[in-house]
């Protein structure tokens, strides 16, 4: 018996005792003391009845509130469970989305920080482009389960440094490899030319690694790759249909940076004269002949990415550029402060000059 | 007597006293911020009914309440049987739940059990 119900009791018994006790006694029978005596303890009796009917009904209430407030509680705990439940799962199958798309999408979509519908808008981004030079050929060459391994470790490797200098990776081809900076987020147009050409550096080590790493397995065919990066206006967002959507980017000078890629030596990087304005200062790059282009009437300027000025220990002592049409090497531990060599040099560097302009 | 129509919100229930029809219903999903301040008309329509009327019928169909809505529930409840007991009004509830959400129908058994001069039904759906 709870606390409620034996103060119940005990008040009732002591209403009924009171009924009792309140017989009629012999002494004020009649009285007009005895009337009033009955009258008054008839009042109170009543509402002390009254008081106690309320108490009952509270404690009933009460008493039903804490049953139903653990309903409630009992309700909430499994709508926790619940939950948890879902959020578990929901975090399992957005982990498996995520090796499906671009980080910076990810977070996009899975952060509310833009909404998943087809609209888009124009920006300056910096497009990245690379190939596997001699794949195909390999494909021909290994097992399935040799050449998927392969390309799965490639990618993966690539994939890496992609984002690890936070480009958005937008789409693999095959062994193709296409990125973009810029978008979704910007650290400025420089910054972002910047690194995309850091990215292609980084990915032209990784690939000699990686060719020695397939050599000691048995996969001795030398692969390289061929990069091409353009920096210009693109038109960038969500293209498709309601249902199935690609965040990705398009226009002409997405299909300036896949030329720029296509006609790059292996090994190379090749970039577009944009490109090339906002990085030059960070890296050093050498001219190369004008590619067209289909859609641009001028054939377009190319640079050929070297690497960092810090890692060209040998620029000052030995400057060497060639292509098909020409090629011009210095010396300078010989010139040096030879200022008759110095002399003869910017003579005939002049004379060079001369030429190239008679000749237009 | 007007008739008193709430719309239903994402915190309250939709409410619909119609006076014509002697009838009361009380649908969707109640944890207002201010329970007592929501359910105040209803409780004032209930009262002014009475004054004049002397059957009753309540539906109420919730998907969920919280707390203070069971307490509501309560005094709602309380102020019928008190109706019912001191003025012998006719009064039913029906307490209506999905046949899949068995929580609700633990509720409607809950509050059935203080019930002893109103008919309440639990009706399945």
């Amino acid at each position: 018996m709870d606390k409620e119900q034996k103060i119940i009791e005990e008040a009732e018994a002591i209403l009924e005792s009171s009924q009792k006790d309140s017989s009629p006694d012999a002494e004020y029978v009649g009285t007009e003391r005895r009337k009033k005596w009955l009258k008054d303890d008839f009042s109170l009796r009543t509402e002390y009845s009254s008081l106690l009917k309320h108490y009952k009904k509270m404690s009933k209430k009460l008493n039903r509130m804490v049953k139903l407030t653990d309903m409630h509680q009992n309700e909430m705990n499994a709508l926790n469970q619940e939950l948890e439940h879902e959020k578990d799962h929901f975090q399992k199958v957005s982990e498996q989305i995520s090796n499906y798309i671009s980080p910076q999408i990810y977070d996009m979509v899975f952060k509310g920080e833009k909404d998943v519908k087809l609209e888009n808008s124009r920006k300056k981004l910096t497009i990245f482009f690379s190939d596997v030079a001699g794949f195909t050929a390999l494909t021909e060459q290994l097992d399935p389960e040799t050449m998927t391994s392969v390309l799965n470790h490639y990618l993966e490797e690539m994939s890496d440094i992609v984002l690890k200098h936070g480009g958005t990776l937008d789409k693999f081809i095959g062994d193709a490899i296409m990125v973009f900076f810029g978008d979704p987020v910007s650290h400025g147009d420089q910054s972002d030319a910047v690194a995309a050409v850091n990215m292609a550096l980084d990915m032209r080590a990784k690939m000699n690694e990686l060719r020695e790493e397939w050599a000691r397995d048995g996969v001795g065919v030398q692969l390289q790759i061929r990069m091409g990066i353009n920096t210009g206006f693109c038109t960038v967002g969500n293209f498709g249909s309601k249902k199935r959507m690609d965040y990705t980017i398009l226009g002409s000078q997405v299909n300036l940076a896949s030329r720029m890629e296509s006609v790059a030596n292996e090994g190379e990087i090749l970039i577009s004269e944009d490109t090339y304005n906002l990085v030059k200062s960070d890296v050093c790059c050498f001219p190369k002949v004008p590619v067209s282009v289909k859609g641009i009437a001028q054939p377009v300027q190319t640079y050929q990415v070297m690497d960092y000025y810090n890692n060209l220990p040998d620029v000052t002592d030995l400057f060497k550029v060639s292509s098909e049409a020409f090629s011009v090497t210095a010396n300078f531990t010989k010139i040096g402060r030879n200022d008759l060599e110095k002399t003869h040099l910017l003579s005939v560097l002049q004379q060079m000059i001369n030429l190239v302009e008679y000749r237009k | 007597m007007t008739d008193l129509v709430i719309e239903g919100a994402d915190r309250t229930p939709s409410i619909q006293c119609l006076f014509a029809l002697a009838n009361i219903k009380l649908a969707g999903k109640s944890y207002p911020e201010n329970t007592g301040k929501f359910y105040a008309p209803l409780m004032e329509w209930i009262n002014q009914f009475f004054s004049t009327e002397n059957t009753l019928t309540v539906d109420i169909e919730l998907i969920y309440f919280n707390s203070s809505t069971s307490k509501f529930m309560l005094d709602l409840f309380e102020s019928l049987e008190d109706f019912a007991d001191d003025d012998g009004k006719n009064i039913t509830v029906n307490w209506r739940y999905d046949e899949d959400n068995e929580t609700m129908l633990e509720y409607g058994e809950e509050f059935e059990e203080d019930i002893e001069h109103i008919q309440f039904n639990l009706i399945s759906l």
